[in-house]
């Protein structure tokens, strides 16, 4: 092996741990240096923020941030690599910090046993350089997409979905290079995300997909090699093909993000999760033509006009919550009435009582719906 | 040919195999007639539709009705002679909607003057694949008063050319609509383009990959989607063409290759 440059003995000693890193071809002591000086915040130590702590730690980034505001729990196991059993309860950032500290005395960690919010997000993220986004839900994602645009800082974004995932370098040279909302705009709404519960994983797919994210700050932290920004990578676990999209700036989309602190702070990144949502007809209408889904008429038998060529169930507000096996064979039920007022109240309260189903209430009632659907008795 | 022609197009025809005006027949959502006349366009002419029904003046052309009807080719030809300020015309069928820029040009090319010029294509004479002089008006007219109303039997009795095809075209522009059948066919040889589908769009479609038809452009493709899939309505996705996200409106190419992406939440 070539003797290094012996111009700060101490530093060489502390480089030692990386002799198969900066001895890689084009790789270097001088980008070993970069990692060593970087700061790094990981947002969620779960099962993308496990694997890409791992490699971040190893491979000598000299400061990680990690936050995260939940327990570690016995189904994390089987893909949030750093726990074991005996971690069960216990806060994630506090194993991932006593981890880490018995592994490499050089790395400095900062923990924040809390979830990111749109109040302490920007402070906390201020004091980073590079960003991974390794949440498991729409609104962090948007809300630290919008921060690190704000601030301009490179957020590297991981998610996924069943046995695909997602990787892109967001922000990677500040505003003029694509954010999240430039790949998809706005988030989506809560009925389509998979019942807002855990879905089945694979561990090693957020193990790929977190590594990658490692990768790809490692990359664009220490100038090595072609990094994913402007591009959406996505791959797939069951048949191991990756596709990269090519991103560019989306001028719609850019009207929809934050342009000041302020702003920032007055956005409303709720996503309303198991709660009610109210739709229109043309939305109605059109759920309504998948099975499983059942519109619920609960006006009393007496009121005008009664609804047409809409397939429908009649059940009077005052009988709805003595019915509810009436439902148990749909997922989405639509509630309507004559305004669409009794039919929120009706939907919010059902949706309290029958948990795992979805619940909308028609805006405007029938006094919305077309004349088309409509018929006098 | 430097000499000057005007372009009309036949859809006057009764369409007995048909059982209705075959012109106005959809082909992939447009009127069967709509093609023809498309190409005619890029060729740089602008047609006319010589046809005995009111709904064709709404494709946005001149529509000349047959001056005497239900004398099928003969018949439209003497409406396009008498009509025509030029001194030739091309006489060409609703029809034959696959005929290619490359053979109108061609045919243009090779066409002499004072003569009839028709294509043929593998030895078949194609006569609604044409150009006739305005010369032969009188001719025309006494055929028609005679009965007489074979084309082949008029080519064949004037100054004429063939000009062959075979080699700049391919055997399927000449394929000719007469039954129902026959659109049936053509719609499934219409350009397709492949759709890859990601995250929770492949699994509401139930597939990863598709192809559909291809469409203009990249509202058109939303619209078809979700008239052929509402379940993807209340669906949030970004589409990629060729690769490429899209931002705005793009125009779709054959054999472009469409993504489907919504966004993934999970970690």
């Amino acid at each position: 092996m070539m003797k290094l440059p012996c111009f700060h003995l101490s530093l060489e000693d502390d480089m030692d741990r990386f002799i198969r890193q900066y001895s890689l071809n084009g790789f270097g002591l001088e980008k070993q240096q970069k990692l060593a000086s970087a700061k790094i915040l990981v947002v969620g130590a779960g099962g993308l923020g496990c694997p890409a702590l791992l490699y971040l730690a190893a491979a000598g980034i000299g400061h990680i941030g990690v936050a995260d505001g939940d327990q570690v729990s016995l189904s994390n196991l089987n893909r949030q690599v750093i726990f074991g059993e005996q971690d069960l309860g216990k806060p994630k950032v506090e194993v991932v910090q006593s981890y880490f500290s018995k592994k490499y005395s050089d790395l400095q960690i900062e923990i924040y046993p809390f979830y990111l919010t749109q109040e302490n997000s920007l402070d906390i993220i201020s004091r980073y350089d590079v960003v991974i986004d390794g949440s498991d839900n729409f609104q962090t994602r948007y809300m630290v997409n919008d921060a690190c645009y704000l601030l301009e800082k490179p957020l590297i974004m991981g998610s996924i979905f069943q046995n695909e995932g997602q990787v892109s370098v967001l922000n990677g040279k500040g505003k003029t290079s694509p954010n999240y909302r430039d790949i998809f705009p706005e988030p989506p709404e809560a009925h389509e995300v998979p019942n807002c519960s855990e879905t089945g994983v694979l561990g090693v797919l957020p193990g790929i997909i977190g590594t990658f994210q490692a990768a790809e700050a490692i990359k664009l932290l220490a100038g090595f090699g072609q990094t994913l920004s402007g591009k959406l990578l996505v791959y797939d676990l069951l048949s191991q093909i990756s596709n990269v999209f090519d991103v560019g700036i989306n001028v719609a989309s850019r009207a929809l993000i934050p342009k000041s602190e302020k702003e920032f702070l007055e956005m409303d990144y709720s996503l309303s999760c198991g709660t009610v949502q109210e739709i229109s007809w043309d939305n109605a209408v059109e759920m309504l033509t998948q099975q499983d889904n059942l519109l619920v008429d609960i006006r009393e038998d007496h009121e005008q006009p009664k609804i047409k060529e809409i397939e429908h169930m009649k059940i009077p507000m005052a009988e709805v919550e003595t019915k509810l096996d009436q439902f148990a064979q749909q997922d989405r039920i639509l509630i309507c009435c004559q305004s669409g007022i009794r039919s929120l109240k009706t939907a919010q309260k059902l949706s309290g009582l029958l948990i795992g189903k979805e619940f909308y209430s028609v805006k405007g009632g029938v006094n919305a719906l077309p004349e088309k659907y409509l018929h006098n008795d | 040919m430097k000499e000057s022609i005007e372009v009309f197009v036949l859809s006057g025809g009764k369409s007995s195999r048909m059982g209705e005006d075959k012109g106005l027949l959809k082909i992939n959502g447009l009127p069967m007639i709509n093609y023809i006349l498309d190409t005619v366009k890029q060729v740089g002419y602008s047609p006319q539709i010589i046809a005995n029904d009111a709904e064709y003046l709404e494709l946005g052309f001149p529509v000349l009705e047959d001056k005497i009807r239900e004398m099928g080719p003969m018949g439209g030809l003497f409406t396009a002679l008498s009509a025509t300020q030029a001194n030739h015309v091309m006489l060409l069928s609703c029809d034959t909607p696959n005929i290619s820029r490359q053979t109108l040009t061609y045919l243009i090319a090779q066409s002499e003057a004072h003569k009839t010029n028709v294509c043929r294509h593998k030895g078949k004479i194609h006569p609604l694949i044409g150009i006739y002089p305005k010369t032969l008006l009188q001719i025309v007219a006494n055929n028609l008063e005679m009965g007489r109303l074979k084309m082949q039997r008029l080519i064949q009795d004037s100054p004429h050319q063939f000009i062959d095809t075979d080699k700049i075209a391919s055997d399927q522009e000449f394929y000719n609509i007469n039954t129902k059948k026959d659109l049936l066919e053509m719609q499934l040889e219409k350009q397709t383009i492949k759709i890859m589908a990601f995250g929770v769009i492949a699994e509401k479609l139930g597939q990863a990959e598709l192809k559909i038809e291809q469409p203009q452009n990249i509202s058109e493709l939303r619209e078809t989607l979700l008239n052929t899939y509402p379940q993807l309505a209340s669906l949030k996705f970004t589409i990629a063409l060729n690769k490429q996200v899209v931002s705005e409106d793009k125009a779709i190419g054959p054999d472009d290759e469409v993504a489907l992406l919504p966004p993934f939440s999970g970690g």
